[in-house]
Protein backbone atom coordinates (compact mmCIF):
# COMPACT_ATOMS: atom_id res chain seq x y z
CA UNK A 1 0.00 0.00 0.00
CA UNK A 2 1.27 3.24 -1.02
CA UNK A 3 2.19 5.36 2.18
CA UNK A 4 0.65 8.65 2.52
CA UNK A 5 2.84 12.03 1.86
CA UNK A 6 3.01 13.69 5.42
CA UNK A 7 1.46 17.24 5.92
CA UNK A 8 3.52 19.83 8.37
CA UNK A 9 1.96 22.79 9.93
CA UNK A 10 4.58 25.01 9.22
CA UNK A 11 2.49 28.86 9.92
CA UNK A 12 -0.07 30.01 12.03
CA UNK A 13 -2.36 32.92 12.30
CA UNK A 14 -5.12 34.39 14.72
CA UNK A 15 -7.81 37.00 15.08
CA UNK A 16 -10.03 36.34 18.41
CA UNK A 17 -11.96 37.55 21.20
CA UNK A 18 -9.40 36.25 23.38
CA UNK A 19 -6.05 37.16 21.75
CA UNK A 20 -5.20 37.79 17.86
CA UNK A 21 -1.33 36.86 18.37
CA UNK A 22 -0.79 32.89 18.32
CA UNK A 23 0.99 33.21 21.59
CA UNK A 24 -1.90 35.37 23.48
CA UNK A 25 -4.55 33.00 22.34
CA UNK A 26 -3.08 30.27 23.82
CA UNK A 27 -2.02 31.70 27.00
CA UNK A 28 -5.86 33.10 26.66
CA UNK A 29 -7.12 29.77 26.47
CA UNK A 30 -4.86 28.32 28.58
CA UNK A 31 -5.66 30.90 31.26
CA UNK A 32 -9.80 30.57 30.63
CA UNK A 33 -9.87 34.29 30.15
CA UNK A 34 -13.64 34.91 28.45
CA UNK A 35 -13.42 37.13 25.53
CA UNK A 36 -17.80 37.02 25.72
CA UNK A 37 -18.98 40.38 26.38
CA UNK A 38 -22.01 42.90 26.02
CA UNK A 39 -22.91 43.58 22.02
CA UNK A 40 -22.08 47.00 22.09
CA UNK A 41 -21.73 47.86 18.80
CA UNK A 42 -25.55 48.06 17.47
CA UNK A 43 -28.67 47.86 19.81
CA UNK A 44 -29.20 44.61 20.45
CA UNK A 45 -31.77 45.41 23.27
CA UNK A 46 -34.72 43.32 21.32
CA UNK A 47 -32.88 40.11 21.53
CA UNK A 48 -33.07 37.52 24.11
CA UNK A 49 -29.07 36.60 24.12
CA UNK A 50 -27.36 40.04 23.97
CA UNK A 51 -23.80 39.10 24.41
CA UNK A 52 -21.49 37.49 22.04
CA UNK A 53 -17.44 36.93 21.43
CA UNK A 54 -16.02 39.89 19.85
CA UNK A 55 -12.75 40.95 18.65
CA UNK A 56 -11.84 44.27 20.41
CA UNK A 57 -7.95 44.77 19.40
CA UNK A 58 -8.78 44.41 15.62
CA UNK A 59 -7.64 47.91 13.65
CA UNK A 60 -8.31 47.85 10.49
CA UNK A 61 -6.57 51.08 9.80
CA UNK A 62 -3.65 49.33 10.60
CA UNK A 63 -3.58 46.97 8.17
CA UNK A 64 -5.32 48.41 4.86
CA UNK A 65 -5.90 51.18 2.90
CA UNK A 66 -8.72 52.92 2.29
CA UNK A 67 -9.92 51.21 -0.89
CA UNK A 68 -9.25 47.77 0.51
CA UNK A 69 -11.44 49.04 3.67
CA UNK A 70 -14.40 49.36 1.07
CA UNK A 71 -13.52 46.30 -0.49
CA UNK A 72 -12.98 43.93 2.44
CA UNK A 73 -15.60 43.31 4.66
CA UNK A 74 -14.91 42.25 8.52
CA UNK A 75 -14.63 38.35 7.70
CA UNK A 76 -12.40 38.87 5.24
CA UNK A 77 -10.29 41.13 6.65
CA UNK A 78 -9.99 38.55 9.88
CA UNK A 79 -8.86 36.19 7.15
CA UNK A 80 -7.21 37.88 5.28
CA UNK A 81 -4.43 39.36 8.15
CA UNK A 82 -4.63 35.62 9.78
CA UNK A 83 -3.36 34.53 6.65
CA UNK A 84 -1.04 37.38 6.22
CA UNK A 85 0.52 36.31 9.67
CA UNK A 86 0.51 32.29 8.77
CA UNK A 87 2.45 32.97 6.14
CA UNK A 88 4.76 35.69 7.61
CA UNK A 89 5.35 32.62 10.36
CA UNK A 90 6.00 29.90 7.36
CA UNK A 91 8.38 32.59 5.31
CA UNK A 92 6.33 30.64 2.40
CA UNK A 93 7.02 33.28 -0.27
CA UNK A 94 10.43 33.94 -1.75
CA UNK A 95 10.72 36.75 -4.05
CA UNK A 96 10.16 34.82 -6.94
CA UNK A 97 6.15 34.47 -5.68
CA UNK A 98 4.15 31.54 -6.54
CA UNK A 99 4.01 30.12 -9.82
CA UNK A 100 0.77 27.90 -8.78
CA UNK A 101 2.19 25.19 -6.26
CA UNK A 102 0.47 27.06 -3.20
CA UNK A 103 -3.22 26.66 -2.97
CA UNK A 104 -6.05 28.84 -0.81
CA UNK A 105 -8.59 26.99 1.12
CA UNK A 106 -10.87 29.34 3.63
CA UNK A 107 -14.03 28.61 5.34
CA UNK A 108 -16.59 30.92 6.27
CA UNK A 109 -20.82 29.90 7.44
CA UNK A 110 -21.93 33.15 6.69
CA UNK A 111 -19.80 35.50 4.74
CA UNK A 112 -20.72 39.53 4.63
CA UNK A 113 -24.11 39.11 6.30
CA UNK A 114 -23.28 43.13 7.24
CA UNK A 115 -23.09 44.51 4.05
CA UNK A 116 -26.30 42.43 2.99
CA UNK A 117 -27.98 43.87 6.24
CA UNK A 118 -26.29 47.26 5.01
CA UNK A 119 -28.13 46.96 1.88
CA UNK A 120 -31.19 45.74 2.95
CA UNK A 121 -31.03 48.86 5.12
CA UNK A 122 -30.52 51.51 2.20
CA UNK A 123 -33.94 49.48 0.53
CA UNK A 124 -35.98 49.60 3.31
CA UNK A 125 -35.15 51.39 6.93
CA UNK A 126 -35.93 54.90 5.70
CA UNK A 127 -38.78 56.44 4.78
CA UNK A 128 -37.00 56.52 0.83
CA UNK A 129 -34.77 54.18 -0.62
CA UNK A 130 -31.21 55.34 -0.26
CA UNK A 131 -28.45 54.14 -3.18
CA UNK A 132 -26.19 50.43 -2.43
CA UNK A 133 -23.01 51.31 -2.26
CA UNK A 134 -21.38 49.31 -5.19
CA UNK A 135 -18.88 47.48 -3.22
CA UNK A 136 -21.82 45.48 -1.48
CA UNK A 137 -21.28 42.78 -3.91
CA UNK A 138 -17.62 42.16 -3.23
CA UNK A 139 -18.74 42.36 0.28
CA UNK A 140 -20.82 40.11 0.14
CA UNK A 141 -19.14 37.05 -1.60
CA UNK A 142 -17.85 34.35 0.73
CA UNK A 143 -14.99 33.78 -1.85
CA UNK A 144 -14.08 37.49 -0.70
CA UNK A 145 -11.91 36.01 1.83
CA UNK A 146 -10.01 33.42 -0.16
CA UNK A 147 -9.73 35.80 -3.04
CA UNK A 148 -7.90 38.51 -1.20
CA UNK A 149 -5.33 36.14 0.51
CA UNK A 150 -4.27 35.11 -2.68
CA UNK A 151 -4.39 38.90 -4.49
CA UNK A 152 -2.14 40.04 -1.03
CA UNK A 153 0.42 37.19 -1.48
CA UNK A 154 0.13 36.24 -5.22
CA UNK A 155 -0.92 33.92 -4.61
CA UNK A 156 -1.84 31.23 -8.00
CA UNK A 157 -2.71 28.06 -7.33
CA UNK A 158 -6.70 26.68 -6.33
CA UNK A 159 -8.15 28.99 -4.64
CA UNK A 160 -11.57 28.26 -2.73
CA UNK A 161 -13.97 29.24 0.05
CA UNK A 162 -16.05 26.49 1.07
CA UNK A 163 -19.34 26.31 3.18
CA UNK A 164 -20.55 23.65 5.35
CA UNK A 165 -22.02 25.61 8.05
CA UNK A 166 -20.50 25.14 11.62
CA UNK A 167 -17.79 22.99 10.42
CA UNK A 168 -16.66 24.98 7.45
CA UNK A 169 -13.26 25.93 8.35
CA UNK A 170 -12.21 22.40 9.83
CA UNK A 171 -13.46 20.89 6.13
CA UNK A 172 -11.50 23.66 4.59
CA UNK A 173 -8.07 22.54 6.91
CA UNK A 174 -8.94 18.68 5.96
CA UNK A 175 -9.23 19.66 2.32
CA UNK A 176 -6.16 21.59 2.06
CA UNK A 177 -4.54 18.27 3.82
CA UNK A 178 -6.21 15.94 1.03
CA UNK A 179 -4.62 18.70 -2.12
CA UNK A 180 -0.96 18.31 -0.98
CA UNK A 181 -1.24 14.26 0.31
CA UNK A 182 -2.80 14.08 -3.22
CA UNK A 183 0.81 15.75 -4.83
CA UNK A 184 -1.73 18.55 -6.86
CA UNK A 185 0.01 21.30 -4.39
CA UNK A 186 3.64 21.80 -1.82
CA UNK A 187 0.98 24.35 0.43
CA UNK A 188 -2.23 25.33 1.13
CA UNK A 189 -3.03 28.18 3.29
CA UNK A 190 -6.35 27.37 4.72
CA UNK A 191 -8.62 27.97 7.76
CA UNK A 192 -12.10 29.97 8.44
CA UNK A 193 -13.42 33.32 8.80
CA UNK A 194 -16.62 34.57 10.36
CA UNK A 195 -17.93 37.90 11.38
CA UNK A 196 -21.51 37.35 11.94
CA UNK A 197 -22.71 39.35 14.87
CA UNK A 198 -25.60 41.20 13.22
CA UNK A 199 -28.78 42.41 15.11
CA UNK A 200 -31.02 40.22 12.15
CA UNK A 201 -28.34 36.56 12.67
CA UNK A 202 -28.65 37.24 16.58
CA UNK A 203 -32.31 37.69 16.41
CA UNK A 204 -32.12 34.73 14.12
CA UNK A 205 -30.31 32.19 15.97
CA UNK A 206 -32.34 33.00 18.78
CA UNK A 207 -35.68 32.43 16.94
CA UNK A 208 -33.85 28.39 16.71
CA UNK A 209 -33.73 28.64 20.46
CA UNK A 210 -29.95 27.73 20.89
CA UNK A 211 -28.54 31.15 22.10
CA UNK A 212 -28.08 31.17 25.49
CA UNK A 213 -30.53 34.01 27.59
CA UNK A 214 -30.20 33.55 30.96
CA UNK A 215 -26.49 35.44 31.56
CA UNK A 216 -26.57 38.57 30.33
CA UNK A 217 -25.54 40.26 32.82
CA UNK A 218 -22.75 38.04 33.31
CA UNK A 219 -21.39 37.54 29.96
CA UNK A 220 -18.19 35.47 30.76
CA UNK A 221 -20.77 32.44 32.21
CA UNK A 222 -22.68 32.27 29.59
CA UNK A 223 -21.58 29.45 27.40
CA UNK A 224 -21.48 26.33 29.97
CA UNK A 225 -20.46 23.62 27.72
CA UNK A 226 -21.07 20.09 29.42
CA UNK A 227 -22.87 21.69 32.38
CA UNK A 228 -26.04 20.94 33.78
CA UNK A 229 -27.30 24.72 33.66
CA UNK A 230 -26.17 25.38 29.94
CA UNK A 231 -28.37 26.80 28.10
CA UNK A 232 -27.06 27.45 24.79
CA UNK A 233 -24.03 29.46 22.89
CA UNK A 234 -23.34 33.35 22.10
CA UNK A 235 -22.09 34.03 18.63
CA UNK A 236 -18.54 35.08 18.01
CA UNK A 237 -16.41 36.47 15.29
CA UNK A 238 -13.00 35.82 14.36
CA UNK A 239 -10.45 33.65 11.88
CA UNK A 240 -7.71 31.15 12.55
CA UNK A 241 -5.26 30.01 9.64
CA UNK A 242 -2.87 27.76 9.17
CA UNK A 243 -0.28 26.90 6.42
CA UNK A 244 -0.23 23.32 5.74
CA UNK A 245 2.67 21.76 4.23
CA UNK A 246 4.26 18.53 2.26
CA UNK A 247 7.00 17.73 4.64
CA UNK A 248 9.23 17.41 1.13
CA UNK A 249 8.53 20.94 0.83
CA UNK A 250 9.02 22.19 4.40
CA UNK A 251 12.37 20.59 4.30
CA UNK A 252 13.76 21.61 1.31
CA UNK A 253 12.50 24.86 2.77
CA UNK A 254 14.15 24.45 6.49
CA UNK A 255 10.49 25.79 7.45
CA UNK A 256 9.53 25.86 11.07
CA UNK A 257 6.96 22.68 11.91
CA UNK A 258 4.85 23.43 14.91
CA UNK A 259 2.84 19.94 13.97
CA UNK A 260 1.41 17.29 11.88
CA UNK A 261 -1.84 17.21 10.52
CA UNK A 262 -2.32 13.10 9.98
CA UNK A 263 -5.70 12.68 9.38
CA UNK A 264 -9.39 14.09 8.46
CA UNK A 265 -12.35 12.65 8.65
CA UNK A 266 -16.18 14.17 6.55
CA UNK A 267 -18.86 12.92 5.98
CA UNK A 268 -22.56 13.89 6.27
CA UNK A 269 -25.37 12.72 8.75
CA UNK A 270 -28.01 12.23 5.98
CA UNK A 271 -31.02 12.89 8.73
CA UNK A 272 -31.92 16.57 9.52
CA UNK A 273 -30.50 20.21 8.78
CA UNK A 274 -30.42 21.33 12.37
CA UNK A 275 -30.20 18.44 14.54
CA UNK A 276 -26.99 16.24 15.12
CA UNK A 277 -26.81 12.63 14.36
CA UNK A 278 -24.95 10.42 16.95
CA UNK A 279 -24.50 7.66 14.37
CA UNK A 280 -22.78 10.25 12.24
CA UNK A 281 -20.43 12.26 14.78
CA UNK A 282 -19.15 9.28 16.05
CA UNK A 283 -18.42 8.02 12.72
CA UNK A 284 -16.70 10.83 11.60
CA UNK A 285 -14.13 10.28 14.75
CA UNK A 286 -13.66 6.90 13.22
CA UNK A 287 -12.99 8.45 10.07
CA UNK A 288 -10.62 10.82 11.15
CA UNK A 289 -8.81 7.90 13.12
CA UNK A 290 -8.27 5.51 10.13
CA UNK A 291 -7.23 7.85 7.65
CA UNK A 292 -4.57 9.06 10.14
CA UNK A 293 -3.97 5.28 10.75
CA UNK A 294 -4.15 5.56 14.38
CA UNK A 295 -6.06 3.70 16.98
CA UNK A 296 -8.09 5.47 19.61
CA UNK A 297 -5.59 4.91 22.28
CA UNK A 298 -3.10 7.28 20.36
CA UNK A 299 -5.28 10.38 20.91
CA UNK A 300 -4.73 12.16 24.26
CA UNK A 301 -6.67 14.93 24.12
CA UNK A 302 -10.27 15.94 22.44
CA UNK A 303 -11.10 19.55 21.50
CA UNK A 304 -15.26 18.91 21.20
CA UNK A 305 -17.28 20.90 19.14
CA UNK A 306 -18.87 21.19 22.68
CA UNK A 307 -21.28 24.27 21.99
CA UNK A 308 -23.53 24.11 25.40
CA UNK A 309 -26.80 23.45 23.93
CA UNK A 310 -28.77 20.85 25.46
CA UNK A 311 -28.94 18.81 22.01
CA UNK A 312 -25.19 18.51 21.29
CA UNK A 313 -23.22 18.16 24.58
CA UNK A 314 -24.74 14.94 25.31
CA UNK A 315 -24.81 13.52 22.21
CA UNK A 316 -20.97 14.36 21.62
CA UNK A 317 -20.26 12.90 24.91
CA UNK A 318 -22.56 9.77 24.20
CA UNK A 319 -20.10 9.27 20.26
CA UNK A 320 -17.07 9.80 21.66
CA UNK A 321 -17.48 7.06 24.25
CA UNK A 322 -18.16 4.60 21.02
CA UNK A 323 -15.20 5.95 19.74
CA UNK A 324 -13.14 5.34 22.85
CA UNK A 325 -15.15 2.98 25.42
CA UNK A 326 -14.42 3.06 29.18
CA UNK A 327 -11.54 5.21 28.14
CA UNK A 328 -13.51 8.36 27.67
CA UNK A 329 -14.05 8.57 31.35
CA UNK A 330 -10.34 9.91 31.33
CA UNK A 331 -9.56 11.33 28.36
CA UNK A 332 -9.51 15.16 28.53
CA UNK A 333 -12.05 16.78 26.33
CA UNK A 334 -12.89 20.52 26.79
CA UNK A 335 -14.61 22.91 24.91
CA UNK A 336 -12.93 26.61 23.84
CA UNK A 337 -16.05 27.69 22.58
CA UNK A 338 -16.79 28.05 26.47
CA UNK A 339 -14.49 31.11 26.31
CA UNK A 340 -15.03 32.82 23.30
CA UNK A 341 -18.46 31.83 21.80
CA UNK A 342 -19.14 30.05 18.59
CA UNK A 343 -17.55 31.72 15.53
CA UNK A 344 -19.86 29.83 13.09
CA UNK A 345 -17.52 28.75 10.22
CA UNK A 346 -14.11 30.13 11.51
CA UNK A 347 -15.05 27.95 14.99
CA UNK A 348 -13.41 24.94 13.45
CA UNK A 349 -10.29 26.82 12.16
CA UNK A 350 -9.96 28.62 15.90
CA UNK A 351 -10.43 24.83 17.28
CA UNK A 352 -8.18 23.19 15.11
CA UNK A 353 -5.19 26.13 15.95
CA UNK A 354 -5.91 25.40 19.69
CA UNK A 355 -5.87 21.68 18.89
CA UNK A 356 -2.45 21.70 17.15
CA UNK A 357 -1.49 23.76 20.19
CA UNK A 358 -1.99 22.01 23.12
CA UNK A 359 -0.43 18.95 20.91
CA UNK A 360 2.55 21.25 20.56
CA UNK A 361 2.48 22.02 24.47
CA UNK A 362 1.47 18.62 26.34
CA UNK A 363 -1.35 20.88 27.84
CA UNK A 364 -5.10 20.21 27.72
CA UNK A 365 -6.82 23.63 27.73
CA UNK A 366 -9.85 23.85 30.03
CA UNK A 367 -13.50 24.18 29.84
CA UNK A 368 -15.42 27.53 31.33
CA UNK A 369 -18.17 27.66 33.46
CA UNK A 370 -18.63 23.67 33.73
CA UNK A 371 -19.92 23.97 37.80
CA UNK A 372 -21.75 21.08 37.46
CA UNK A 373 -20.96 18.36 35.02
CA UNK A 374 -23.98 16.95 33.68
CA UNK A 375 -24.71 13.47 34.33
CA UNK A 376 -25.45 12.70 30.90
CA UNK A 377 -21.57 14.02 29.77
CA UNK A 378 -19.26 11.50 30.64
CA UNK A 379 -16.45 12.92 29.88
CA UNK A 380 -13.61 14.75 31.80
CA UNK A 381 -14.13 18.32 30.58
CA UNK A 382 -11.34 19.92 32.13
CA UNK A 383 -13.01 22.12 34.13
CA UNK A 384 -11.29 25.64 34.85
CA UNK A 385 -7.73 25.13 34.94
CA UNK A 386 -5.75 24.09 32.06
CA UNK A 387 -3.74 20.82 32.52
CA UNK A 388 -0.38 19.31 31.72
CA UNK A 389 -0.74 16.18 30.02
CA UNK A 390 1.47 14.38 27.49
CA UNK A 391 -0.33 14.44 24.51
CA UNK A 392 1.12 12.84 21.40
CA UNK A 393 -1.88 13.32 19.05
CA UNK A 394 -5.37 15.08 19.51
CA UNK A 395 -8.98 15.70 17.77
CA UNK A 396 -10.63 18.42 16.76
CA UNK A 397 -14.07 17.72 16.43
CA UNK A 398 -16.48 19.99 14.65
CA UNK A 399 -20.86 19.35 13.63
CA UNK A 400 -22.46 21.36 11.46
CA UNK A 401 -25.95 22.14 10.82
CA UNK A 402 -26.94 19.95 7.70
CA UNK A 403 -24.78 17.10 9.39
CA UNK A 404 -21.30 17.87 7.48
CA UNK A 405 -18.92 16.66 10.23
CA UNK A 406 -15.44 16.98 10.20
CA UNK A 407 -12.64 15.67 12.55
CA UNK A 408 -9.13 16.51 12.03
CA UNK A 409 -6.30 14.79 13.72
CA UNK A 410 -2.66 16.74 14.95
CA UNK A 411 -0.26 14.80 15.92
CA UNK A 412 3.41 15.84 17.92
CA UNK A 413 5.76 16.77 15.23
CA UNK A 414 7.94 14.19 15.42
CA UNK A 415 10.81 14.44 11.89
CA UNK B 1 -38.04 76.08 -8.45
CA UNK B 2 -34.62 77.03 -6.90
CA UNK B 3 -31.96 77.40 -9.34
CA UNK B 4 -28.80 75.28 -8.48
CA UNK B 5 -25.59 77.77 -9.40
CA UNK B 6 -22.44 75.65 -10.78
CA UNK B 7 -20.88 76.44 -7.44
CA UNK B 8 -23.06 74.33 -5.29
CA UNK B 9 -22.84 71.14 -7.96
CA UNK B 10 -18.95 71.76 -7.91
CA UNK B 11 -19.08 72.18 -3.62
CA UNK B 12 -21.36 68.57 -3.52
CA UNK B 13 -18.96 66.77 -6.38
CA UNK B 14 -15.61 67.71 -4.69
CA UNK B 15 -17.09 66.96 -1.35
CA UNK B 16 -18.71 63.33 -2.18
CA UNK B 17 -15.41 62.32 -4.04
CA UNK B 18 -13.39 63.28 -0.75
CA UNK B 19 -15.89 61.03 1.37
CA UNK B 20 -15.82 58.13 -0.71
CA UNK B 21 -12.04 58.35 -1.43
CA UNK B 22 -10.96 58.97 2.15
CA UNK B 23 -9.71 62.44 0.89
CA UNK B 24 -10.14 65.92 2.59
CA UNK B 25 -11.80 68.03 -0.11
CA UNK B 26 -9.98 71.04 0.40
CA UNK B 27 -7.00 68.90 -1.03
CA UNK B 28 -9.25 68.23 -4.42
CA UNK B 29 -9.94 70.78 -7.35
CA UNK B 30 -11.88 70.24 -10.32
CA UNK B 31 -8.80 69.95 -12.95
CA UNK B 32 -7.61 66.90 -11.00
CA UNK B 33 -7.53 63.48 -13.30
CA UNK B 34 -10.14 60.88 -11.63
CA UNK B 35 -7.51 57.93 -12.14
CA UNK B 36 -4.35 59.21 -12.38
CA UNK B 37 -4.66 61.78 -9.36
CA UNK B 38 -7.55 60.56 -7.12
CA UNK B 39 -7.63 56.87 -8.27
CA UNK B 40 -11.19 56.75 -9.08
CA UNK B 41 -12.25 52.68 -10.55
CA UNK B 42 -15.66 51.97 -11.14
CA UNK B 43 -16.69 51.26 -7.99
CA UNK B 44 -16.36 54.05 -6.87
CA UNK B 45 -17.29 56.12 -9.30
CA UNK B 46 -20.45 54.40 -9.31
CA UNK B 47 -21.02 55.13 -5.58
CA UNK B 48 -20.13 59.08 -6.39
CA UNK B 49 -22.82 59.29 -9.00
CA UNK B 50 -25.20 57.26 -7.30
CA UNK B 51 -24.56 59.82 -4.04
CA UNK B 52 -24.81 63.37 -6.41
CA UNK B 53 -28.02 61.63 -8.42
CA UNK B 54 -29.40 60.98 -4.91
CA UNK B 55 -28.85 64.48 -3.26
CA UNK B 56 -29.78 66.76 -6.50
CA UNK B 57 -32.96 63.78 -7.70
CA UNK B 58 -31.39 63.75 -11.10
CA UNK B 59 -29.96 60.63 -13.00
CA UNK B 60 -27.05 60.73 -14.79
CA UNK B 61 -26.14 59.01 -17.79
CA UNK B 62 -23.61 56.24 -16.24
CA UNK B 63 -21.83 54.81 -19.10
CA UNK B 64 -20.62 58.63 -20.11
CA UNK B 65 -19.90 59.05 -16.37
CA UNK B 66 -17.45 55.93 -16.29
CA UNK B 67 -15.96 57.54 -19.52
CA UNK B 68 -14.82 60.83 -18.07
CA UNK B 69 -11.61 62.09 -17.12
CA UNK B 70 -11.46 64.99 -15.05
CA UNK B 71 -13.46 65.92 -11.73
CA UNK B 72 -14.75 68.72 -13.84
CA UNK B 73 -16.35 66.44 -16.85
CA UNK B 74 -18.25 65.30 -13.88
CA UNK B 75 -19.90 68.81 -12.82
CA UNK B 76 -20.44 69.16 -17.01
CA UNK B 77 -22.79 66.40 -16.84
CA UNK B 78 -24.70 67.37 -13.66
CA UNK B 79 -24.88 70.65 -14.88
CA UNK B 80 -26.96 69.80 -17.73
CA UNK B 81 -28.64 66.61 -16.30
CA UNK B 82 -29.79 69.36 -13.47
CA UNK B 83 -30.90 72.15 -15.83
CA UNK B 84 -32.26 70.31 -18.36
Amino acid sequence: METKKRVVVTGRGVISPIGSSVSDYWEGLCNGVSGVRKITEFDSSGASCQIAGMVTDFDSDVHFSHREKKSYERFTQFGLVAALRAAEEANLLDQDGDSGEIGVMMGTGVGGITSYAQAYDALYAGPEERPIDAYTIPRIMNSAVSSAIAIRLGIKGPNFTLNTACSSGGNAVGQAMQWIREGRLRAVICGGAEAPVTYGLLRAWDALGVLSRKYNETPETACRPFDKNRSGFVLAEGAAVLVLESLESANKRNAPVFGEIAGFGSNCDASSLTNPDENGVAESMKLALDDAEMSPDSIGYINAHGTGTRLNDPLECRAIHRVFGDRSVKLPVSSSKSLFGHAMGASSALEALATLLAVQNDCAPPTLNCDDLDPECVIDPVPYNSRKVQIEAALSNSFAFGGSNAVLVFRKWKP
Amino acid sequence: METITRKKIEQSCLQTIAVEMGLKSNDLNTEMNLRDDLDIVSLDAMNIIMALEDEFKIEADIETVLEMQKVSDIIDHLEIRINS
